[in-house]
């Protein structure tokens, strides 16, 4: 396509662009300049442009912690295994709602639908997983969650957009649904898959309510919570009088703004790097050759 | 005679085309077999634990477990009910989150379509990636940032409402009923529009090239192939992301406004999980914390099927 | 004769079968699990002091255990606990971490109850230390109390902490040193009663005394604002939390809706009105979420003047104990210069001669262990076996309380302690870990209260602090029970935030007042006052 490279609308949208970016890229710096500074630079406040006393303590105590490794070993686990598990079936269940002469498909989208609005709520989910005998286990991280009806309907919207014909003629070259499934149906589908397995990572990568519920062994800690724990807050609920008893005891539960905030990139860096890799998924062109065959 | 006759095999062949429908699995074993781990997931996972539900109409203890508490019908509801707050809170959580689709829902399509005209390639990747960034912070963090932006005294954004454009008050952004609701949206939208984008990016990333090259042939315009090629393949996932952020209306963003809100601004900004979490619902009142939870599940799903079917009515699209 | 030889066989084997779990029962130890205390992730394999303190119980007190320290993150606790409650998994023995979480607990049936016979069987030293007094008997008045809050319905529920620094005054007026300096106001001249407070406040706002020529100062934020409600008698908790009951000859009225807090109210509007008091003061510059709540940033970094977010002993001197000084000060001195000074004011008295900021009482079932119910009584007569051995042995209470001496602490000559490391890696080798079995912050003996209060120079020195005149604080609830519908507070909470903040900004007039506590009555506050006067005159 060659259009004229500047025009007024043209203009306009890259410095929205830009304005959108500059803003979000001074918040991340800030924050980055935080993550370097010790703890009364965050109680003078202000917007940081530099760090004013750099210092790697925040750093080292997030990465000293002996736990850490272990974290991101068991949230790799979960993500890696987690993701493809999910995404695979998701993709099946999906492929099979998108296609209007399964029997009573209207019924079945439905059924899934309703789910994701009812729910029992945290007891009963807790129980059952309990009496599964899933508490401790990496199961219990991947189970609960496995198929969003969200990802789910998103899935089947796209698969109903691709053209039947390529179906059909598969069909008549003698092969099974599943077959198609596989070697045609999800080549096809590379943007959508990589998009929902991109929410499935982070959503593994972040979550860290399920694990504090169901995990006491400790050599199953996600990162997340091995985070959580780095930063135990000094909560304003420590305000009675009658908590006077241990100062000492006090003083210790305290974290730094400069702390959170080298935890924060110390979770998000590896998920910031992932998104490049899915960025190459967003492939075009990949139906034409399909079609004139 | 003959309509007896006749309505007699009508019912006949409703039963039998019911019953034949089931053949339709046999027919297509392959798919239903395909579809059965689903299936099994969703029985054990989300219907077995729904039947907890019924917490919301007992008098729920611990030590007597779910079937062994007492009923006691609607009581949990009337109790949640009962104070002006909460209705309040109802209010102020379908407004926001109306204010949010509304304003929040095209934002991340206008910033797709926006993108898709950049043609140089590096600048578009870098803006891609920087704008779904804010995404994985926490409101926790985002709060005191923007609690520290839009402070009265001093704030950045006061700073230069006051210096660049003569503004004389100060702004409390965070501690105005008038400006709140803006907050939140505005905040929100910046978070969340480059991680919500990704999903339209890669629907316009499948849409087939021959069709833009066969318009620019005809001598279209960048924005008649925005309009006429562009959006309309959009427009299925579009009805689709609708419905779905419609059925969230019951949540306009709890860790949001918990962090951002204070005493000052409960009038515009106290949604029904703030309310909830106040009344301390949270600990160990569990039929409470359900009754409330079956009210916002109910609402949403009526709205959604609402909303369905009126995505039918005017695109033909809907989810079922 | 075979046979016989047969039955006589099975016969001992019968008997040698039946000894041998008698005999394993001797030496198979009962397993308890606790809630212990967090400070950081924690690897229950280094725990070393665990063990040792098994080890001392079997050998010195025959108390064969097995003790399971299970930690519980504190910003969930609740959540974790509780989930955990209703799937059966929660440990033997926990904390109830507020008065209302341990009605909660009662009520759905999840704790232990016994008499308190049972008690004075098991843990009779335990008892009797309680019901003289505690150490020194200084709490012998309070010992009526203490049964009370350990009762519901008859049985004992709880074991609460009796604390004599429970009811010992803790915050304290901060003034910035530098501000008095450029105003030339002394310590000796700081104000002592409200006109001349507001005066100073606004002196702060108008005068410039940060010396940078603009108008950027406030006189005070939300805490100095409660202490003028001290002024005139009453224990707010504007904003979020439950206001103290006021006594007023002999009927109890809440004090949120007194004659008085209207008073405060139109005093601090006009203080808004004429800019003396912060505008984020709702949002709190005072405490920042994320940070340390005891340090006001707002008065640290110079927009406002005074503040009363913290103790002496957060601001405390580096001469007082030879060490860097307070949490707060050293945050102060950093951010300010190593030169910079702070100065700790009276409390502005009012009309009628009060002033001051709330007190609690020596009894708090805060963090008070409570029992899981499953549990059998034989397990619940050994666990307060054990709470009586740690008040007795205080061999024992130093491993489980501060670890090996020389390891982990050393003794000082004035019979305190020092720690040799951190509190992280104390509690990472299990230091704290059985604290919920010795009673929590202290052994219910006077080693334990000697440790952790009588002798900790910090606490000395900040009591003495309050000895001086208008400077210590002594406002108390009229009504110390959690009253039956406390839930109801919640929503009077919120109106009174609401209607206060929009009264203070001028949004809402103060002539709204009785349209205010009419609805503030209406919402409960009728229910609630008429519970505290019933609980009063049944006292």
């Amino acid at each position: 396509m060659t259009q004229k490279k500047f025009t007024f609308g043209r203009a306009v949208i890259y410095l929205l662009l830009v304005l959108l970016c500059a803003t979000i890229v001074i918040a991340f710096w800030h924050l980055m300049n935080l993550s370097l500074s010790p703890s009364h630079i965050a109680t003078r406040g202000g917007l940081l442009l530099y760090p004013r006393e750099a210092t790697l303590d925040n750093y080292a105590r997030v990465i000293g912690n002996r736990y850490i490794w272990l974290g991101y070993k068991n949230t790799l686990i979960r993500t890696c295994i987690g993701t493809v598990l999910q995404l695979f079936f998701t993709a099946m269940g999906a492929y099979v709602l998108s296609k209007r002469f399964f029997p009573h498909r209207t019924f079945w989208t439905l059924f899934i639908v309703f789910t994701m609005f009812f729910s029992g709520g945290l007891i009963p989910n807790y129980l059952l997983v309990k009496n599964l005998g899933l508490l401790d286990t990496y199961a219990s991280m991947i189970l609960p969650g496995f198929i969003s009806a969200y990802n789910l309907v998103i899935m089947r919207n796209f698969f109903q957009s691709l053209p039947e014909e390529i179906e059909e003629s598969c069909l008549i070259d003698g092969a099974g649904r599943f077959r198609i499934f596989l070697q045609f149906i999800l080549p096809l589908s590379k943007p959508i898959l990589a998009t929902v397995a991109l929410w499935l990572v982070v959503g593994h990568w972040n979550s860290w309510f399920d694990v504090l519920i169901y995990i006491s062994d400790d050599t199953k800690f996600t990162l997340q919570i091995v985070l959580r724990r780095i930063i135990i807050t000094g909560s304003k609920e420590i305000l009675d009088t009658s908590a006077a008893a241990n100062a000492a005891e006090m003083e210790s539960v305290v974290s730094s703004e400069g702390l959170k905030a080298a935890c924060i990139f110390v979770t998000t860096f590896p998920i910031l790097c992932a998104y490049p890799f899915v960025q190459k998924f967003f492939v075009k062109g990949i139906m034409i050759g399909s079609l004139k065959g | 005679m003959t309509s007896t006759v006749l309505s007699h095999s009508r019912r006949k062949s409703a039963i039998a085309r019911f019953f034949s429908s089931f053949c339709g699995y046999k027919k297509h074993l392959a798919l239903t077999l395909m579809f059965l781990p689903v299936l099994v997931y969703f029985i054990v996972f989300k219907y077995v634990p729904m039947s907890g539900v019924i917490i919301a109409f007992k008098n729920y203890k611990i030590s007597r477990g779910i079937f062994g508490s007492a009923w006691c019908g609607l009581d949990n509801f009337t109790k949640a009910f009962a104070t002006p707050t909460f209705v309040r809170s109802v209010q102020n959580t379908l407004i926001i989150s109306s204010l949010k689709l509304l304003f929040g829902f095209p934002a991340p399509i206008i910033l797709a379509l926006m993108l898709n005209e950049v043609t140089h390639a590096p600048f578009k990747k870098t803006v891609q990636t920087i704008s779904y960034l804010p995404h994985f912070l926490s409101w926790v963090v985002l709060a005191g940032m923007f609690q520290q932006l839009l402070s009265p005294n001093n704030g950045a954004v006061n700073a230069v409402l006051r210096d660049v454009f003569g503004v004389k008050d100060s702004i409390y952004f965070l501690g105005d009923n008038h400006y709140f609701r803006g907050t939140l949206i505005m905040t929100d939208i910046w978070k969340n529009v480059g991680w919500s984008s990704i999903l339209y990016l890669a629907t316009i990333t499948s849409i087939d090239p021959a069709l833009y090259e066969a318009a620019t042939v005809d001598g279209a315009t960048r924005w008649q192939c925005t309009r006429y090629i562009t959006v309309p393949s959009l427009v299925s996932t579009i009805v689709v992301m609708l419905i779905l952020n419609v059925g969230s209306i019951m949540d306009a963003g709890f860790d949001q406004v918990l962090n951002l809100y204070n005493s000052a601004v409960y009038q515009t900004g106290d949604i029904i999980d703030t309310y909830v979490y106040r009344y301390g619902l949270g600990d160990m009142k569990y039929s409470l914390a359900t009754a409330v939870g079956l009210f916002k599940n109910v609402i949403a799903f009526v709205l959604v099927v609402g909303t369905n079917l009126i995505a039918r009515r005017i695109s033909g699209e809907g989810i079922w | 004769m075979k046979f016989s030889r047969f039955l006589a066989l099975v016969l001992a084997l019968m008997m040698v079968m039946g000894l041998v779990p008698a005999a394993m029962a001797d030496e198979e130890p009962v397993k308890i699990s606790v809630a212990g205390y967090m400070f950081g992730p924690i690897d229950n394999e280094k725990d070393v002091i665990t063990p040792l303190v098994e080890q001392q119980l079997k050998e010195k007190h025959g108390i064969n255990v097995d003790i399971e320290v299970v930690y519980i993150e504190q910003a969930n606790y609740a959540e974790i606990l509780n989930t955990r409650l209703t799937g059966d998994k929660a440990p033997d023995v926990f904390l109830a971490q507020s008065a209302t979480a341990l009605n909660s607990y009662y009520d759905q049936g999840v704790i232990k109850e016994w008499d308190e016979d049972f008690f004075k069987e098991n843990a009779p030293d335990v008892y009797n230390f309680i019901m003289n007094g505690a150490a020194y008997g200084d709490l012998i008045n309070d010992v009526d109390a203490w049964k009370k809050a350990s009762l519901k319905d008859g049985k004992m529920i709880v074991i609460p902490s009796f604390k004599p620094d429970g009811s010992m005054p803790y915050k304290t007026l901060i003034y910035r040193g530098d501000w008095l300096d450029k105003l030339s106001i002394k310590q000796a001249d700081l104000p002592k009663t409200v006109d001349d407070f507001v005066a100073l406040m606004d002196r702060f706002t108008n005068e410039d005394p940060d010396g940078n020529g603009q108008k950027d100062t406030y006189g005070c934020s939300i805490t100095a604002m409660k202490a003028l409600f001290g002024a005139y008698g009453l224990g707010t908790g504007f904003v979020g939390s439950n206001s103290y009951w006021v006594n007023k000859d002999g009927t109890i009225v809440n004090g949120d809706v007194t004659e008085e807090a209207k008073e405060v109210i139109g005093i601090l509007a006009k203080m808004y009105a004429a800019n003396l008091i912060d505008p984020e003061f709702v949002t709190g510059k005072e405490s920042v979420e994320g940070s340390y709540w005891a340090i006001s940033h707002g008065m640290v970094n110079g927009l406002y003047g005074v503040s009363a977010n913290a103790s002496i002993d957060h601001y405390r001197l580096k001469e007082v104990l030879n060490d860097d000084g307070g949490r707060c000060a050293q945050e102060y001195w950093a951010v300010n210069g190593e030169d910079s000074t702070f100065v700790y004011g009276p409390w502005p008295a009012g009309p009628k001669g009060d002033y001051g900021w709330q007190v609690g009482t020596s009894v708090a079932v805060s963090e008070s262990a409570v029992y899981n119910a499953k549990m059998s009584d034989e397990k619940l007569a050994l666990i307060f076996k054990i709470l009586n051995a740690f008040a007795t042995d205080e061999e024992l209470y130093m491993t489980a309380f501060a670890g090996i001496e020389g390891t982990h602490y050393e003794k000082n000559a004035d019979g305190t302690i020092k720690r040799l490391m951190g509190n992280e890696e104390l509690n990472a080798v299990g230091v704290w870990g059985c604290r919920s079995l010795y009673g929590n912050d202290r052994a219910f003996s006077q080693l334990g209260y000697d440790l952790a209060f009588y002798k900790d120079p910090s606490i000395a020195n900040r009591l003495n602090w309050f000895k001086n005149d208008q400077y210590n604080s002594y406002i108390q609830d009229a009504v110390t029970e959690t009253l039956p519908s406390s839930d109801l507070f919640a929503e009077l909470n919120t109106i009174r935030d609401e209607t206060w903040v929009a009264m203070i900004r001028g949004e809402k007039s103060l002539d709204d007042w009785d349209a205010y506590v009419q609805s503030w009555m209406n919402a409960g506050g009728q229910t609630l006052t008429e519970e505290a006067n019933a609980w009063f005159n049944g006292k």
